[in-house]
């Protein structure tokens, strides 16, 4: 890390940052359904430069036995970084903040699906992060949401993800890599039918009271946003005009 | 009283379907804030005062009086494990495999099922744990010899089998061949042109929302087969 902390001017003159994006704008951001043969359900979710892949497999069977709830499915979640997926080869394999986000991610997911229709039964979540520049759990989440969705669960709605965070004195939407790595602060928070349910509220860095909420008004109407691209992405996927 | 979504429509996890409507839920979707929301990818139905939200794909979950095609997985001292293409495996015991008297430490089981052999076999009780119960005691019921079996989501199989089976006995009909549909999205094909005959299901399963699709498979097979029907 250099000593000095170099000074960038994150929002410039003509109210743009780094990327040349408004403060209340989101990445650029495409979505596919089915992307995967072999899954029940799968979805690949680009926002910027950070890209994502989740599969479902199940309502399956689940071993070990032990793991079953006897009024529930469960679902076992696993977050993936490619070790390409970053600017400098990262180490593969599950460590501490993998597990953290997968469990995170879960939870973020579980309160929208309905899983006491599948008694003991078990669903494998996975979401592959290909190439990181910021939010990829947030990524990760719609992206697992709609692959849910193709897989054919039944669910109260989408989970839309996506985070809010601070760098300078500004509140901005949506934080890429360097606005995250170097910012003050983010707060990413998942929203279900992007409506005012928030499953995911997750905060790191230095901020105050005010900007806390204004962060999080302002991600709810990212999340908004994002609902209604994966709404489009699974209608232009299953022939629905839209 | 507003339907905001009319038959047929595709609706995605948390569309609304309707509105302050005095409407009955079939499956499918749930109800908020007086609003009826769809839990599903999948097409909307309207039948009669109530609405089904029918999901483009899914496992098949057992239910007590389905018939449907398994293929034993296990054959144990005194039962077979039975493959549903479901979460959840089903259990077929002597009694309610056959009629004949069976010792268990005499005859062998894999006379009558093998590991790894289809079978045409009625669900006979489904406990709250999911615990599969199954019978051969029904006239349906058999052991299938050749053939084949293509798969569709169990959620299609109502559109492949048509109204009153107008579909499956027409796919039949074209193309010469035995078919069994099973509810959980197993379908048994035999005969000379079971090629044709896969192909007309998967075309079904693909155009499965469509208006008027059996009127529209008649026109594809007559194509096919250069016959008319």
């Amino acid at each position: 890390m250099s000593k000095q902390k170099q000074e960038v001017e994150w929002v410039d003159e003509n109210n743009e940052r780094v990327d040349g994006r408004k403060v209340d704008e989101l990445r650029e951001t495409k979505m596919e359904v089915g992307v995967l043969e072999e899954a029940d359900g799968s979805a690949m979710v680009e926002v910027g430069n950070t890209r994502v892949i989740a599969s479902v497999f199940g309502p399956q069977d689940l071993h070990p036995a032990h793991l079953q709830e006897s009024d529930r499915a469960v679902i076992k979640m696993r977050y993936n970084m490619a070790p390409f997926s970053v600017d400098d080869r990262m180490q593969p394999g599950p460590n501490r903040r993998a597990k953290e986000i997968g469990l995170v991610a879960k939870r973020a997911l579980e309160p929208a699906l309905e899983l006491e229709q599948f008694p003991t039964a078990g669903i494998d979540i996975s979401m592959e992060v290909i190439e990181s520049d910021g939010g990829t759990r947030a990524t990760g989440i719609t992206a697992a949401s709609l692959a849910l969705a193709d897989a054919g669960m039944p669910m109260k709605g989408l989970v839309s993800s996506c985070a809010a965070g601070v760098v300078g004195d500004h509140v901005v939407l949506d934080v890429n890599g360097k606005e995250d790595k170097e910012g003050n602060a983010d707060i990413p928070i998942a929203t279900i039918n992007g409506g005012g349910d928030v499953s995911l509220l997750q905060m790191d860095g230095d901020l105050t009271q005010e900007q806390v909420e204004e962060c999080v008004a302002l991600a709810k109407e990212g999340c908004a946003d994002l609902h209604e691209q994966q709404r489009e992405a699974l209608l232009r996927t299953y022939g629905g005009e839209e | 009283m507003t339907r905001v979504k009319q038959s047929n429509e595709i609706v995605v996890p948390g569309d609304t379907i309707a509105e302050d409507e005095d409407i009955s839920i079939d499956s499918g979707a749930y109800e908020e804030e007086n609003k009826i929301k769809s839990k599903h990818l999948g097409t909307v139905i309207y039948s009669g005062n109530s609405v089904t939200v029918r999901p483009m794909s899914g496992r098949y979950i057992p239910e007590a009086g389905d018939t449907i095609i398994g293929e034993i997985s296990r054959v144990s001292y005194s039962r077979w494990s039975v493959d549903l293409n479901s979460p959840y495996e089903g259990n077929l015991n002597i009694a309610d495999a056959t009629d004949e008297y069976v010792d268990l430490d005499e005859d062998d089981l894999t006379d009558f099922y093998d590991v790894g052999d289809a079978v045409v076999i009625k669900v006979k009780n489904v406990t709250e744990s999911m615990d599969v119960d199954l019978t051969m005691t029904d006239d349906r019921c058999k052991k299938l010899e050749g053939g084949r079996i293509v798969q569709v989501p169990p959620s299609k199989v109502p559109r492949v089998i048509g109204k009153k089976g107008t579909m499956v006995k027409q796919i039949n009909k074209a193309t010469n061949c035995n078919i069994i549909v099973g509810q959980n999205g197993l379908i048994w094909i035999s005969g000379d042109n079971a090629n044709l005959a896969a192909r007309a299901i998967k075309k079904v399963d693909d155009e499965a929302h469509i208006d008027g699709l059996t009127d529209k498979m008649a026109e594809w097979l007559e194509e096919q087969t250069g016959e008319e029907l």
